[in-house]
């Protein structure tokens, strides 16, 4: 029970650090230029799709590091399938 | 053997929808993860209605599927280096051939991940099957 | 009132309330989870502009914020892959201790 009132005082002291993200609407932006630049410079990449534009040519170094953190975890979870099997076969 | 007919006629239809948002992820919504896990349903269908004897061989070799998409994706990267002057430059500027590419190869990767996975887990749980 | 961003964050907390109470190992991975949707849900909301369309070209002339939306690309794929992870040690601590609950990993004690 005291664990309970615990970690509710821990997710509102949370909450209230995040509160000025709970009460955001969609009117009020940050102004980003970021995407202006994405927006004006498209046509260098020949995409029509924006998203794919940016995932796959200005932030291609991004998108390589997230495949080699799939990578990993992939092979982390074929070479765990591995051992089980060895496991099973002693 | 409804399952098992429904499965075997819908699977190419899946693989072939996959395909599709993969290569047109440049001009229409979709791209490679889209089209990966597209590619990777049509499979795991397969893997459902008739067992794991099916894709034996599919996931016997997955692991080099996946590794082939990893490198590829750093071959790739070298040459935007070689040719265009910094890591991951278009190859021919102002024309789709980067973002063809490496969907292409993105879909391959993660077509292969979630096939891999999907294979251990059900291994886990199907003994027999 | 209540759009995209408030319920975001409001399911990134239920998940780390979630993470924190529960003992059971496939539980935390599931929190995990709802973690992750939370993230999803606030990050396609930031990038929302009202009455905007879909970032193509040809569509609609004003279009939403396209780069939360690609690191979201991003975000699913990792989430897919750390619980598939997390899983996949979880069932070979099952196999070591015969039980699911994290305090037994630990020789017993709270």
């Amino acid at each position: 029970m005291r664990k309970d009132l615990l970690t509710l005082l821990l997710i509102f002291m949370i909450a209230a650090l995040l509160l000025q993200g709970l009460q955001l609407s969609y009117e009020d932006k940050a102004d980003s230029e970021i995407d202006d630049y994405y927006k004006e410079h498209q046509s260098r990449t020949g995409s029509d799709n924006l998203v794919e534009a940016i995932l796959l040519d200005f932030r291609a170094y991004d998108t390589f590091g997230e495949v080699m953190v799939l990578y990993v975890a992939i092979a982390g979870v074929i070479i765990l399938g591995k051992t089980l099997k060895r496991r099973d076969d002693r | 053997m409804i399952v098992k007919t429904a499965g075997r006629a819908l699977a190419p239809f899946i693989l072939l929808s996959g395909v599709y948002v993969a290569s047109f992820g440049f001009l229409s919504p979709g791209g490679g993860f889209q089209g990966g896990i597209l590619l990777a349903s049509g499979v795991i269908l397969i893997l459902v209605t008739h067992g794991r004897k099916e894709v034996h061989r599919l996931a016997e070799n997955i692991d080099w599927f996946e590794t082939f998409g990893a490198f590829s994706f750093l071959v790739v990267g070298l040459a935007g280096l070689v040719l265009g002057g910094y890591f991951f430059s278009n190859l021919i500027p102002n024309t789709p051939l980067m973002c063809i590419i490496l969907d292409m190869v993105i879909a391959l990767k993660v077509f292969a991940g979630t096939v891999a996975v999907f294979v251990y887990f059900f291994g886990l749980g199907v003994n027999e099957c | 009132m209540l759009n995209g961003l408030n319920v975001g964050m409001l399911t990134i907390l239920v998940g780390l309330y979630g993470m924190t109470r529960t003992k059971n190992s496939v539980k935390m991975i599931m929190c995990l989870g709802v973690i992750g949707s939370g993230v999803i849900l606030f990050f396609v909301s930031v990038g929302y502009v009202t009455g905007a369309g879909v970032p193509i070209l040809g569509h609609q002339a004003e279009m939403v914020d396209p780069v939360p939306h690609t690191v979201m690309l991003t975000a699913i794929v990792i989430d897919l892959a750390t619980m598939a992870l997390g899983l996949a040690l979880v069932y070979h601590l099952y196999e070591e201790y015969g039980t699911l609950d994290v305090t037994d990993y630990l020789g017993g004690e709270d």
